[in-house]
């Protein structure tokens, strides 16, 4: 086994390979390709490992040559569940060696890892158990690349607590053969997700060099060596400065006498933009409509390829003084000549990229809704001799979002509430009051899939309820009376999104209510209400 | 902190947030306690075209003609005004208690105050009302402390109310003036007194007050004691009767009743029962404007102006 730094890896790789040379056309792949965003106790949830399985996952079976019928995309599943689908795998790959075919197995994994295993919700894949099994599998290459690390505090990284890394194994001693494992960032290192790329760096890297951006041999096909190369550099590159620091990704391998790998060929389905050598060099981002990169490209001398499903895209330069912006169309079956002529000057606050915004849901920021709610009492009704009324309340709620941590919230509610009514005594009878109710609240509330339109939330909530009634008799004249109390009870809603920051929510509240003037009661009380929510976030 | 401690802790924080004045027993203490308008007697309203009331309970003229002013009306319209300005009176201080929350409760009584005597800064009182257990029957009384004195009581009543009725039920409460007359700071006429007892029952019709007044001996009004009854039916028609005991050898008891109409007419009867002008009467009506209808004295030589038949007919006469 071989294996490390990129200079000496390629090295390697290239003199390794150079003798049987690279023929994509010639292995049948299949292809695992899993994604989740969540990584079970002990972990903050991602927010685009399932778009990373799927941005893989289309560039493998666009360009790369995996058939839809050999290709399994997992979001969301269990380790069991990725294991039987990999199991299936395996069998389909055997059975074309049977058939005598040259086999090559991809497996592909973005979400968290921790503890040396890799994290599928509450479940975890042991990262030995799985090179061990891709290791013995039945597939002349296999190819496994973990998009995944163990984390620091930083919110935007991936796992959340210092632990040794899982290794990458580089032991030369090793006796399996044929397999290939890349992996997002080093050893001690974090990886890294963007919204402006909606991604993981490492992973919208290697996706955007093999649709065409690393294929240094200008001969439209992309090998792993060239994908490898150019998701090294650009994702050191991408996220130098960044808070959690350069992401290193790694590269080992075990492919004696298989020759490199072509990963993707980006000429032959004539499908995306084709820079003419004319065009003026440097990088070239290409976004789609939502304002996300999607792909970009260093533009040397020769002409540039970009394989791109079909749809429009900007184009952005970036120069010392502006940026040159133009808008193309991709067709199906056609590749688009980008003209940079035709391209616009434009000032830097006009950049096209927007990103995704998802990680501004996740940002601390606040919120004011107004409510109308309905608050029944879990008690007799006061015309059969029970304290407290049920009445409408209207109020409004200020909450901080992610505060204390991500999908937390904490909220301070105002209600006011108001009804006519009638206490009955049995000795007095019927003597009709209006009824007020002046309540103030707190709650620690935790929201779950805030990038959603639908987003369920729970937790705590703690009143302050003050209560009063004024008699209206006008033949029995009695003083006002008062009742104030706290309140502890839980909350449950559901918040619909319905623009970017304004939603409809529906919530759910119940309370314990102690009375103790006449008699100590233990009563309750259930507040139903919607409130219109507006957000103050970019 | 571990679960139990954190619950424990918010048990006790609740319940120390728990209080206020809440409390639908409350309301039946509070209707224990009379107010004046229960007691207040009511009289017909003068359109305005009457004479004005300048007499008293002991008011007397003689010879009216029909036509002229009700000299009966107005002595039992005055008398009216009389009782109800001393239980205006009476009632003041338990009205102003009312009008808060009580300061104190257990599972059978309501204690409003001590407070301050707005009149007397060395006088504090206080009124307590007591529910017998197991029934509709409270007792109360007003009590009185001065300077660093024991509390004692001024005024003791008790209510049977009516259930499931506002104010609905029976009463009574006695006004003990001989034992705060020489220590608090009580108008004249009180000083004349003794004891005050007020009977009442509202939970019927027709409804009825009944008060007596005991004079101290040597009083120098030369009155021993007033009787009054009040009776107010349904419809607003009712009936006054007092009878005045006094130490005039003339006219040592008399007795004074009245009864009117919904409409306002009414009649009276003016009885001298001991002395010595007894079995004097003077029998008068009068019509919708408080005018004579009918005028008669009984003696001999006595006036009869007006025909019986030109008086209504009334319950009691």
């Amino acid at each position: 086994m071989s294996s490390s730094t990129p200079a000496t890896a390629l090295a390697c790789l290239v003199a390794l390979f150079a003798a049987t040379g690279a023929h994509a056309q010639a292995v049948h792949r299949f292809a695992l390709f899993v994604g989740n965003n969540e990584g079970g106790d002990g972990t903050q949830r991602l927010l685009y490992s399932r778009d990373d399985a799927r941005r893989l996952h289309d560039v493998f079976e666009r360009l790369g040559g995996v058939q839809n019928d050999d290709s399994v995309l997992m979001l969301d599943q269990s380790a069991e569940d990725v294991l039987i689908a990999l199991g299936e795998l395996e069998r389909k790959s055997r059975d074309a060696r049977t058939r005598g075919e040259r086999t090559a197995l991809i497996f592909y994994f973005s979400g968290h890892a921790k503890d040396g295993a890799l994290r599928l919700g509450e479940t975890k894949l042991p990262l030995e158990s799985i090179k061990s099994r891709l290791s013995q599998a039945p597939a002349d290459v296999r190819l496994a690349v973990f998009d995944s690390c163990r984390s620091g505090a930083a919110t935007r990284t991936k796992g959340v607590r210092r632990a040794p890394a899982f290794e990458v194994e580089t032991d030369a001693t090793r006796a399996a053969k044929g397999i290939v494992i890349l992996t997002s960032s080093a050893a001690d290192e974090d990886s890294q997700e963007s919204d402006l790329i909606g991604g993981s760096y490492f992973t919208y890297h290697l996706a955007t060099g093999l649709l065409g951006s690393a294929d240094q041999g200008g001969d439209g096909k992309v090998t792993l060596s060239e994908a490898y190369a150019y998701a090294y550099e650009r994702t050191v590159a991408s996220t130098a400065s960044s808070a959690a620091g350069a992401q290193h990704p790694t590269f080992s391998f075990d492919l004696a006498g298989n020759g490199d790998l072509v990963l993707t060929d980006v000429v032959e389905r004539k499908e995306g933009l084709r820079l003419p050598a004319s065009a003026p060099e440097g990088t070239y981002f290409i976004i789609d409509l939502r304002g996300v990169v999607v792909a970009e490209t260093v533009k040397g001398e020769s002409e540039r390829i970009i394989a791109l499903p079909p749809g429009t895209y900007t184009l952005k330069r970036r120069l010392a003084d502006r940026l040159r912006i133009g808008v193309v169309a991709v067709r199906g079956g056609a590749l688009t000549l980008v003209d940079e002529g035709q391209f616009k000057n434009a000032k830097f606050s006009d950049d096209p990229v927007k990103g995704t915004g998802v990680s501004s849901l996740y940002a601390r920021h606040w919120s004011l809704a107004a409510s109308g709610n309905f608050q029944a009492v879990f008690d007799r009704p006061p015309s059969a001799g029970g304290y407290f009324p049920s009445a409408p309340l209207v109020g409004a709620q200020v909450t901080m979002h992610n505060f204390p941590g991500r999908n937390f919230a904490v909220a301070v509610d105002v209600n006011y509430g108001w009804a006519n009514a009638t206490a009955v005594a049995p000795l007095v009878g019927s003597v009709p009051y209006r009824y007020t109710l002046l309540s103030v609240g707190g709650a620690l509330l935790y929201e779950f899939n805030q990038d959603g339109r639908f987003i369920p939330f729970g937790g705590v909530h703690l009143s302050f309820n003050a209560m009063s009634r004024d008699f209206t008799s006008s033949d029995f004249v009695l003083p006002a009376q008062n009742y104030t109390v706290l309140t502890p009870g839980a909350v449950l809603g559901l918040k619909v999104r319905v623009t970017k920051n304004v939603s409809v929510v529906a919530q759910a509240r119940v309370h314990y209510l102690l009375y103790n003037v006449d008699e100590t009661r233990n009563l309750g009380t259930a507040d139903l209400g919607a409130s219109i929510e507006w957000e103050f976030r970019d | 902190m571990n679960h139990l401690a954190r619950t424990s802790c918010l048990a006790v924080v609740v319940a120390a947030s728990a209080c206020g004045t809440w409390s639908n027993r409350d309301l039946e203490f509070a209707n224990a306690l009379p107010t004046a308008s229960d007691l207040k007697s009511k009289l017909p309203v003068s359109s305005g075209t009457t004479s004005p009331l300048t007499g008293g309970i002991m008011r007397h003229h003689d010879g009216l003609n029909v036509g002229d002013p009700s000299d009966a009306y107005a002595d039992a319209k005055s008398a009216s005004t009389s009782f109800n300005g001393i239980i205006d009176f009476l009632l003041g201080t338990v009205d102003s208690v009312r009008s808060v929350p009580p300061t104190s409760r257990t599972t059978d009584s309501r204690t409003w105050g001590p407070f301050t005597d707005s009149n007397d800064p060395n006088a504090r009182f206080q009124v307590v009302i007591t529910a017998q257990e197991a029934t509709a029957t409270f007792a109360w009384s007003l009590q009185v402390s001065v300077g660093s004195g024991a509390f004692f009581d001024v005024v003791t009543g008790s209510f049977a109310a009516t259930t499931g009725s506002v104010k609905k039920g029976q009463g009574s409460m006695v006004v003990h003036v001989k034992d705060f007359r020489d220590v608090l700071k009580v108008d004249d006429t009180f000083k004349q007194l003794d004891q005050i007892d007020v009977r009442y029952a509202n939970d019927m019709s027709p409804t009825t007050v009944n008060m007596t007044f005991t004079f101290k001996a040597g009083a120098s009004s030369g009155l021993s004691s007033i009787g009054y009854d009040y009776l107010e039916n349904a419809d607003h028609s009712g009936t006054m009767h007092f009878q005045l005991t006094s130490t005039d050898p003339d006219i040592t008891v008399r007795d004074v009743r009245g009864g009117w109409l919904a409409s306002g007419v009414g009649r009276a009867v003016n009885h001298v029962l001991q002395g010595t002008y007894a079995g004097a009467m003077i029998t008068e009506c009068w019509d919708q404007a408080f005018a004579v209808t009918y005028y008669s004295e009984s003696w001999a030589g006595g006036v009869t102006n007006g025909q019986p038949t030109a008086c209504a007919t009334i319950d009691g006469f």
